[in-house]
């Protein structure tokens, strides 16, 4: 079982398919700059919540007010 | 043009230009050697001139046979590979884009979005809030849509950018706080 990730960015999104604590490792990795939402329900997700098969997006965080 | 002698030394002349004192005087060797320095100070300075405009000439043309090399080098036709490489690139990203947008917000969100120019929706705390497809963002207040200073990252095609907006909106939402007027 994988991970599907869809990481927005510069030249469209990016996908990839990686373990459970790769996806783990990414997210930790992109945390201040990127937020994490379960493609599916289009929920925030948080890495520890990551589980195998589910399919995330990888979303810039956008501040504004 | 008429001329009247005032003086052995002095006229009045009238012309259509004007009424004009000529004054006639005899130079004596001070004054001629005084005159040739004169002349020949202002022959140096002229000569000067000339020389600080050639030199500026000069310096211009350089410039623009620089700028001539360099624009050759940019019409290579290398570089209009890398172009064309680009442009497609980017058209690729968009296209990705807009199947992502469309994907995520659903074919109906996706179609007002084309037809309207946005769409609406409701973020976690019950705000409503409307996202335009050129990336811009309104918030609801007191019946009046108030748009919202975002930041675009520059490289990020404009549909992903819309998409982002929507779930920053709808999931972050303390990155969008609401300001309240002080006066």
């Amino acid at each position: 079982m994988t991970v599907k990730i869809k990481k927005i960015g510069r030249e469209g999104h990016s996908e990839v398919d990686v373990s459970q604590e790769q996806a783990i490792e990414m997210c930790r990795a992109e945390e201040g700059r990127y937020f994490v939402i379960d493609s599916k329900t289009k929920q925030l997700v948080k890495e520890i919540n990551i589980k195998d098969g589910q399919e995330l997006m990888l979303v810039p965080i956008i501040r504004g007010g | 043009m008429s001329e009247i002698s005032l003086e052995p030394n002095k006229k009045i002349a009238i012309n259509d230009r004007g009424i004009f004192v000529l004054e006639t005087t005899k130079l004596d060797v001070m004054g001629i050697t005084k005159l040739r320095n004169s002349f020949q100070t202002r022959i140096v300075s002229l000569r000067m001139n000339i020389q600080d405009l050639e030199r500026k000439i000069s310096s211009k043309k350089q410039q623009i046979a620089n700028l001539e090399l360099a624009l050759k080098q940019l019409n290579t036709p290398l570089v209009d590979e890398l172009i064309a490489q680009e442009t497609e690139k980017i058209r690729i990203a968009k296209e990705k884009a807009e199947q992502l947008l469309k994907e995520t917000v659903g074919n109906d969100v996706y179609d007002i979005l084309q037809t309207r120019g946005f769409f609406k929706f409701q973020a976690k705390d019950g705000i409503t809030y409307k996202v335009s497809k050129k990336g811009h963002v309104f918030r609801l207040q007191n019946k009046d849509w108030v748009e919202l200073c975002v930041i675009r990252p520059s490289e990020l095609p404009l549909p992903d950018f819309v998409l982002s907006l929507f779930l920053n909106i709808h999931e972050a939402m303390k990155k969008f706080p609401q300001k309240h007027r002080r006066w």
